[in-house]
């Protein structure tokens, strides 16, 4: 499988925890960045050293910043290209992906746990999207 | 993490009814004003009274009217009665006389007085007595005739006429004394009166006159019956010239009369309505003051008739109020008046308490209203803080939960050689099941309450459903052969609450299947029918069915008739299906026998348009 870069923004230890397992397990190639909250994920973006993410896996629900602040603090009304954008949630409510109508760059809609078959699917879409490009 | 759902329908909802109570409420406030229909009632009330009142008055007007009327005509008749009573005693003493060739002597007279019995039977009767007509020449053989009977009898008083017509008997004789000799031919009066009698052959009388022997002076009058030589001139015969009368005129028999007498004789004035007074041309003959005045002090009814009484005519005047003494009648009017003004004042009344007390009520139940409206303000809260709370914790539940699947998962995963290996501790791969199971369990629960608590939580979109669709999706969900869901009859296509029906289907269909012992042989039929204002859907199954004591309590949170190994059975669904078909106004039911499968009935409202906000609160 293709190498990406994935921030995967989460506060809950247990959800990191498995999503780098999973990504571990079924997708060695990619390098999972971790943010505990939008404030550490701007933060890690500004910082610049480090590669930029192709993807970013989003809680909608976190402490100091959650999903929905992020996007509107760092990709509204700035030149920042924003990359894709994969929200996770566990409530999964039409009301969460009305406030992320305005990003074009949020892509899906993930209810959590994220397992195998989340990450294979999202290799796959990513990798046919880069093939496109 | 919140989800905070949003606020529900159910507070709004009581809100908005006690608006409409709170406009019922004002307009009944209106209602308990004395209104213009209470003035109306008293209005007509009075008017009625009114009427009533005029109405009385005039009948007792008239009444008293034509009573006064009768008591006229009666006091007349009986003077006129009376006058005739005493002209049959001069007739009959003429009768006497003519009946003795024209002889007269005191002793006969006296006799013939006597007879008469005048006290008792002619009330009013000064006495009776004879008058002789006597030439001027002839007066002193006539006097010495008549001293002969009456010693010291004398003619007097002396006049210019010439002839005398002296009184010669007069019985009883002594109280009578001062008129005996008297010459009724001196005074006017009782001169011409005597003279018509003479002339016209009747009973006449005098013009008033004070009797001589009256020592009250009260107004009299004589009352005179003329006899003749020839018997046929008088007694008023036709055909006989005044000449002839006068020629043979012999004198009278006549009886002095007080008017007083008269009356008092003939009326009994405690008997009478009416005031009476009598007069003679211009002189009065009697009168009465003080009669019956009404109870205003006025006669009120007055009448005057003109009566031809021997001669003379005499004018009657009757004053009375109308009212016969002790009578009520004339009373009735003003008890009508006083009694109906005290009725109007009794509605009056009547009208001014309900109406307090009508607005006394309005105000305790606005009281209790505004208390009501506090209570399911609160109430309304304290379910929508529950509902919240129990989406909060369920919720929140969900994570750790979905963790330890997750690491239990890991570590059968990290263990898999182990666990695959002859030296795998027996109970540690069957723990690790036991572990994924109650996690699974807890989950189903979790979900169950989550799926409860935001029943009636959002206030739905109507969209069409076709329930024929819905019913087969349902169906290929579950994983069963479209044998064994069978479709009876026609499904209607609706527009209602989409995802809330799915629900209750989904529900009840799953059960079906859920609870078969073997679920390769269930079947389900599903059939709807219209039903007033609802689709009755009619779900019913083969299953191990439910005995009847527990019909109750199936529809009960967490009740499960089975302590079933399936993780997936939460003990929730039909308290969803419950909660959802009430919110709309439905009922649901079953029907079962155990062993023989169970119908499930439910009734959905076709037009859902109103009534889930008629019913949520």
């Amino acid at each position: 499988m293709n190498p990406a870069c994935i921030l995967l923004v989460e506060d809950t230890e247990l959800d990191r925890y498995v999503a780098r397992r999973v990504f571990a397990r079924c997708w060695p190639e990619a390098t999972v960045l971790e943010a505990r909250d939008g404030i550490e994920a701007i933060e890690l973006l500004e910082a610049g050293d480090g590669p930029q993410p192709d993807l970013i896996l989003l809680d909608v629900n976190m402490p100091r910043m959650g999903g929905h602040e992020f996007l509107n603090t760092y990709y509204a009304d700035s030149d920042h290209e924003c990359p894709v954008v994969m929200m996770l949630t566990s409530s999964n409510r039409e009301e969460d992906r009305q406030l992320t109508e305005a990003f074009a760059c949020v892509q899906h809609y993930f209810s959590k746990p994220i397992d195998r078959a989340a990450v294979q699917g999202l290799a796959d879409w990513l990798g046919r999207t880069a093939r496109a490009s | 993490m919140s989800a905070r759902p949003a606020n529900g329908p159910m507070a709004r909802d009581a809100v908005l009814d006690l608006d409409e109570l709170k406009r019922q409420q004002a307009a009944l406030q209106r209602g308990a004003r004395l209104s213009r229909l209470h003035v109306a009632i008293v209005a007509a009330s009075v008017l009625v009274t009114v009427l009533a009142w005029y109405t009385s008055s005039t009948l007792v007007e008239q009444r008293a009217g034509q009573r006064f009327e009768r008591e006229v005509g009666r006091v007349i008749e009986l003077v006129e009665e009376r006058m005739q009573h005493y002209e049959d005693a001069l007739l009959s003493g003429v009768a006497s006389i003519q009946a003795n060739q024209g002889v007269v002597s005191r002793d006969r007279w006296r006799r013939y007085a006597d007879n008469l019995q005048l006290n008792e039977r002619y009330p009013g009767i000064s006495g009776i007595g004879v008058i002789f007509h006597v030439a001027s020449d002839e007066v002193d053989a006539f006097t010495e005739r008549a001293a002969v009977e009456n010693p010291g009898y004398a003619i007097h008083p002396p006049h210019e006429f010439d002839f005398r017509l002296p009184i010669v008997y007069i019985e009883p004789e002594a109280p009578n004394a001062a008129a005996l000799g008297l010459d009724v031919a001196f005074e006017h009066h009782r001169r011409t009166a005597a003279l018509r009698a003479r002339r016209l052959g009747t009973t006449q009388i005098s013009g008033p006159i004070v009797l001589v022997q009256d020592a009250g002076r009260t107004p009299g009058f004589l009352f005179y019956a003329p006899y003749y030589a020839d018997g046929r001139a008088g007694a008023g015969a036709q055909g006989v010239a005044p000449r002839y009368r006068e020629q043979r005129f012999r004198g009278l028999v006549y009886a002095p009369l007080v008017v007083e007498s008269l009356v008092a004789g003939t009326l009994d004035r405690r008997r009478r309505d009416v005031q009476l007074s009598i007069r003679d041309g211009e002189d009065v003959l009697y009168t009465e003051a003080g009669a019956q005045p009404d109870e205003d002090g006025h006669l009120r009814y007055t009448a005057v008739r003109q009566v031809e009484m021997y001669g003379r005519v005499w004018t009657f005047e009757f004053g009375g109020s109308g009212s016969a003494a002790g009578e009520s009648s004339s009373r009735l009017p003003r008890v009508v008046l006083i009694g109906g003004l005290l009725i109007e004042g009794l509605l009056v009344v009547l009208f001014w308490l309900m109406s307090r007390s009508n607005r006394r009520m309005i105000a305790l139940a606005e009281s209790m209203t505004d208390d009501l409206s506090r209570h399911a303000q609160a109430l309304a809260d304290t379910n929508e803080e529950l509902r919240n709370y129990a989406h909060i914790v369920s919720h929140d539940l969900q994570t750790p939960i979905r963790g330890i699947q997750d690491l239990a998962g890991f570590i059968r995963e990290d263990l898999s050689e182990y666990l695959a290996s002859n030296d795998a501790g027996p109970e540690v791969g069957t723990n690790l099941d036991r572990l994924c199971d109650q996690a699974a369990r807890g989950q189903t629960l979790i979900t169950g309450i989550l799926d409860y608590s935001s029943v009636g939580v959002h206030d739905e979109s109507l969209s069409s459903v076709d329930v024929r669709e819905l019913v087969e999706q349902i169906g290929a969900t579950l994983g069963v052969r479209p044998d064994q869901l069978v479709i009876d009859g026609d499904m209607p296509v609706f527009e209602t609450h989409a995802v809330r029906l799915g629900q209750v289907l989904d529900n009840l269909i799953g059960n079906a299947f859920k609870y078969h012992p073997e679920r390769d042989r269930a079947r389900v039929h599903v059939s709807v029918a219209r039903h007033g204002a609802f689709h009755r859907f009619t779900v019913a199954d083969n299953g191990p069915g439910i005995e009847p004591r527990y019909h109750d309590r199936i529809f009960d949170m967490f009740e499960k008739l089975q302590s079933s190994a399936d993780v997936h059975s939460s003990g929730i669904g039909l308290s969803i299906v419950r909660k959802s078909v009430e919110l709309l106004g439905g009922s649901v039911s079953v029907e079962s026998v155990a062993g023989q499968g169970a119908t499930f009935r439910f009734d959905w409202p076709v037009d859902n348009v109103r009534t889930a906000t008629r019913h949520a609160a």
